[in-house]
């Protein structure tokens, strides 16, 4: 066939034209009428022209499935025989068929193929099994430019990411087999070229044998593998992987002498810590004394920061207690300095902070991060620490004007202190003068020290919890996070957003979804290419991380949020959601092809507030962004059981998912992981979904609570409350005259509402910023700060009212 | 106290502490991945192992990105990205950085010749980094921080720091003082000269 003819019918198909369609594949049948390629084209066209009429069973299954006895070879059937069973989640199928095919008509070409199907598939066993069908194949300068011994250890890596991303789908006999000959492989292709292969040689040993094994015997012996094999290449290189093996396994095998002389020549090369302290270790054990090693380690080093530390850690290791000199000799070079609380705090069992503040007191220069350090060191009550970090804020202000603007002043912790302070609130809700006292203090601050990321996502997260999108992205902005960053940063904003601010054409959202587009779109689905090269360069011990990297963006949480969020504003705005919710079900597909199970990785940043952020346990500042695993998966259900009401069909795999997810009593769920407001939409469109919206009559009716009338609960109450109506308006399901009216009645009254909603909330923000409370005023006035315009929450909100009013 | 390891794919999810600071670029995946696979072992982080892992992920305070290229004598590592966390700045990190790509690539398998980087001709911060450690001016690239709006420079006779970079170098003992001049900042070139 022409790639014309098979273009055309692709079009065609993509068309849903499938009499024409039908017309050219039949012709094309008659006229080949041994292609492999044509009977699957046919299959193809079949499905697609009705998934649903057509028999997976007796078309498909029987006959190409896992018992099926057809064989095809072709490159271009084998990959829609791959597509095909891809639809039906049988991932296990759709990589059998290339076994099969291998088995019959074995070539090196195929095994090629099969090879980068499974690295795509993410299924690691089919990679291995590849593997040796690459090296049994592979003539060099014929069909290959790499040689036998690279597909041993491709076969290997694959082993590796088999044993780490799916070890449960392994039998006891694979369990046991894979690794014997992962391991004799590499044996047999020794001596080693390069680095790359010493350290899958060594990873082997260590993941496949000794993390699995409680045989000391047999740990041991790998162990010494490991430790005989990369010995030789100390002397002649300097490679950050195998410094790691040497070390951990000289001390496993409990050979202190290779210990000493093996840490020793690493640092003479690289000033490392995990080394140093093997190199302590090691020394004692030799019978070194503490004051001998102190000494080495001076003259390998130099008077480093880390041969500074390690002076507690010798002392820790030949006497148990920490010197008054060794302390100091830290000290004095380190007490001003940021590293100097998470250092000592490492050794802190053995310190005691009276005796440490002591030490500090006589160390000059008492600059501001050595001010800051004291206070940390000191155990002071929540009183005293405002007063010191204002004390300390006000001693240093005069750095601010002095540092270079991209430099970050250290004073941004006294203000943050202070706004967890006022956020806290002696344990309950904090109100909203709080909030507005705490974005005084933070935006006053954000202009002596512009750059300052720590502060400015405290803003931003402050202006989502008020609503405020707008002034919050005029932030974030700022902060130009783009590419992988977006993954772990847009949640900040874009959590919620169809509730939020479904504002499509604010330059935010545009910003948001072009930089999905690149992260998501394009560059995600490249790198399962680039996974490939680097087994073809050899960048062997990078595959395993970038499999995971791989992995954990296609499972990706935020991801998946904002493809439901998209979802869900197309609903609100009238925009057509079918490819939409096509997208949502490919990517459920491909989350349970690489993880095994409908799992997410969440790569959300929740360590940017530090202690006072706790991902499990959101204060209520940050409630906003209490989106979890089971809330991503409940508005999936609820997207989808709202497609399929305005199709009037029911579906096997949405129903198989309410099953696997939403329990019995699902009340106790909602409210766990959904807003007052969610939880009653979602039990509407469930009750229609599967009850056929028996008790809409009872639950049409929403009265919001005092608290989801003002900051961000207000939009995500009125807008989803708005969705709701309007998409149980436009349901033609519905039938009953007098429901149709009531919805229509409540959409009306929601609408004509919508002003006096916000402008209530906006009366309350101007109530609250004129009565901050006299302790606020005067921290404000110490601090020489202003307080924050109340028109700038206003405008934020009115912006809200704007972009909603008309939806 | 820090660590060296080599930098990790999924070491991309836990940067933000270095790569939230304003001057640190954050490139498309398929940049560091291209870095990751042609040269794995010069990829490298340090690691504080006192941050308490319950708080937070970010545990890395720096990392290094860098590459061997060239033929001859022009074979040498080129360092792309040295960056340090603010938190950890000031503590000699982005030397122990520099230091090890120096250590690294000075012996086999890479045997370079001398070590190069760009930087922006006013960041006397950066300068003064690079001078204690024993890299100097070898020439000035002129426009090579040129946007598109800037057009490509037209000639060698006008200069200007905040779009011109500097090329410093250290050499190894087998470059024989090849890479020094003293009087590196007086010699001028075309992005289109740097190209190896
Ligand atoms: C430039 C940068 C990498 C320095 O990292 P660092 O770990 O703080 O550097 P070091 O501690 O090794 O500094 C060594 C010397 O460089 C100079 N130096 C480094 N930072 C300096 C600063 N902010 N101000 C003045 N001198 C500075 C000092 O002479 C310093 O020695 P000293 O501390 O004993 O006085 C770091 O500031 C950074 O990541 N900046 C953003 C990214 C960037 O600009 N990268 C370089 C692009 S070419």
């Amino acid at each position: 066939m022409s790639d014309r003819t098979e273009k055309e019918i692709f079009e065609l198909i993509e068309k849903s034209n499938f009499k024409q369609c039908n017309v050219k594949i039949a012709l094309l049948r008659k006229q080949f009428p041994n292609s492999s390629y044509y009977v699957i084209l046919e299959l193809f066209a079949k499905f697609k022209q009705s998934p649903k009429k057509f028999n997976y069973e007796t078309e498909l299954n029987s006959k190409y499935g896992l018992q099926g006895k057809e064989y095809v070879n072709d490159r271009k059937a084998l990959n829609l025989l791959h597509t095909l069973f891809i639809e039906y989640s049988k991932f296990e199928e759709a990589l059998n068929v290339y076994e099969k095919a291998m088995f019959k008509y074995p070539s090196f070409q195929l095994a090629m193929e099969w090879f980068d199907k499974s690295i795509s598939d993410g299924h690691y066993k089919y990679m291995a099994k590849a593997s040796l069908q690459l090296s049994k194949y592979a003539v060099v300068g014929k069909n290959s430019t790499l040689d036998k011994r690279n597909y041993s250890i491709w076969y290997a890596i694959s082993v590796l990411a088999l044993f780490r991303f799916k070890r449960d789908t392994l039998t006891a006999t694979e369990l046991k087999l894979f690794p014997m000959l992962a391991f004799k492989n590499l044996e047999e292709i020794k001596p080693f070229h390069n680095s790359e292969e010493y350290i899958i040689y060594c990873s082997v040993c260590e993941a496949l044998f000794i993390d699995l094994c409680n045989e000391n015997n047999e740990n041991n012996e790998k162990a010494r593998l490991i430790v005989n094999e990369i010995l030789p290449t100390l002397s002649s290189e300097v490679n950050l992987n195998l410094k790691k093996f040497i070390i951990k396994y000289c001390a496993k095998i409990e050979d202190y002498e290779l210990l000493y002389k093996s840490s020793k020549k690493i640092l003479e090369s690289i000033d490392d810590y995990s080394v140093l302290k093997s190199f302590i270790k090691a020394s004692k054990h030799i019978g070194k004394s503490n004051e001998e090693t102190k000494k080495l380690i001076i003259d390998l080093l130099g008077p480093s920061r880390n041969a500074r530390l390690a002076y507690l850690e010798c002392d820790v290791t030949f006497t148990g207690k920490i010197d008054r000199d060794s302390v100091m000799f830290y000290l004095e070079k380190f007490h001003h300095k940021q590293c100097c609380v998470v250092d000592l705090n490492a050794y802190k069992e053995y310190l005691e902070v009276e005796s440490v503040l002591n030490y500090m007191s006589e160390l000059e220069p008492k600059n501001d991060i050595h001010d800051v350090n004291t206070l940390h060191f000191s155990n002071l009550t929540s009183n005293e620490s405002s007063e010191k970090a204002i004390n300390l804020y006000n001693s240093h202000k005069h750095t601010l004007n002095k540092k270079m603007k991209t430099d970050y002043s250290i004073l941004s912790t006294s203000i943050i202190k202070l706004v967890e302070e006022s956020l806290s609130s002696n344990g309950k809700n904090p109100s909203l003068n709080d909030v507005l006292f705490s974005l005084s203090l933070l935006e006053n601050y954000q202009t002596k020290d512009p750059h300052n990321f720590d502060t400015k996502t405290w803003i931003i997260a402050l202006y989502m919890h008020l609503g405020c999108v707008s002034q919050a992205y005029s932030h974030f902005a700022d902060l130009k996070i783009k590419n992988v960053q977006s993954d772990i940063m847009h949640h900040l904003i874009y959590t919620r957003m169809s509730s939020l601010f479904p504002h499509k054409s604010h330059p935010y959202i545009q910003h948001f979804l072009t930089e999905k587009e690149n992260l998501y779109e394009k560059s995600l689905p490249r790198l399962t290419n680039f996974i490939k090269i680097s087994f073809e360069r050899e960048a062997y011990s990078k595959i395993m991380g970038m499999l995971d990297f791989r992995n954990r963006l296609v499972s990706s949480s935020f991801k998946w949020l904002s493809d439901i969020e998209e979802t869900q504003l197309a609903r609100l705005t009238n925009n057509k959601r079918g490819t939409l919710i096509q997208k949502n079900l490919e990517s459920w597909r491909k989350i349970n092809m690489i993880n095994g199970a409908f799992n997410f990785s969440d790569n959300r940043d929740w360590s940017r507030f530090g202690e006072f952020v706790k991902k499990d346990n959101l204060p209520y500042t940050f409630q906003y962004l209490k989106f979890t695993d089971m809330s991503m998966k409940v508005n999936f259900i609820k997207e989808l059981m709202i497609y399929y009401l305005s199709l009037g069909e029911s579906n096997s795999t949405l129903d198989n998912l309410i099953q696997e997810t939403i329990p019995s009593d699902k009340l106790v769920l909602l409210k766990e992981h959904l807003t007052p407001i969610e939880a009653w939409s979602f039990n509407i469109f469930y009750d229609l979904y599967k009850n056929e919206g028996s008790s809409l009559n009872d639950t049409l009716e929403y009265i919001p609570s005092k608290e989801e009338l003002s900051t961000w609960r207000l939009s995500n109450y009125y807008i989803t409350k708005l969705a709701t109506l309007k998409t149980l308006d436009n349901m033609q399901q519905i039938s009953d005259k007098k429901l149709k009216e009531s919805i229509k009645k409540q959409l009306q009254e929601l609408r004509e509402n919508c002003d006096d909603l916000y402008k209530s909330y906006s009366s309350e923000i101007i109530s609250s910023s004129s009565v901050l409370s006299s302790t606020q005023k005067k921290i404000l006035n110490s601090l020489d700060y202003k307080e924050l315009k109340p028109e700038l929450i206003t405008d934020g909100i009115l912006k809200i009212q704007k972009a909603v009013r008309d939806l | 106290m820090s660590t060296l390891d080599p930098f990790e794919a999924t070491d991309l999810f836990n940067l933000d502490n270095v790569n939230l600071d304003v001057l640190t670029e954050n490139f498309p995946v398929e940049f560091y991945f291209e870095y990751l696979i042609l040269w794995p072992g010069l990829f490298f982080k340090t690691v504080e192992q006192t941050v308490d892992a319950s708080i937070t992920t970010n545990n890395i305070s720096g990392y290094m990105m860098a590459k061997t290229e060239g033929h001859g004598n022009d074979w040498h590592s080129h360092i792309t990205a040295v960056t340090v966390a603010p938190e950890f700045r000031r503590l000699f990190l982005a030397s122990i950085l520099c230091n090890t790509l120096e250590k690294i690539t000075d012996v086999l398998p890479h045997n370079v010749n001398f070590i190069d980087l760009f930087v922006k001709c006013d960041n006397a911060l950066a300068i003064k980094l690079y001078e204690k450690l024993g890299y100097s001016v070898f020439r000035r690239v002129v426009g090579y921080y040129n946007t598109a709006g800037d057009g490509y420079p037209e000639t060698l006779k006008k200069c200007n720091d905040d779009k011109d970079a500097f090329d410093m170098r250290k050499g190894m003992i087998r470059d024989k003082g090849k890479s020094i001049r003293s009087d590196g900042r007086k010699h001028r070139c075309f992005p289109h000269d740097i190209k190896f």
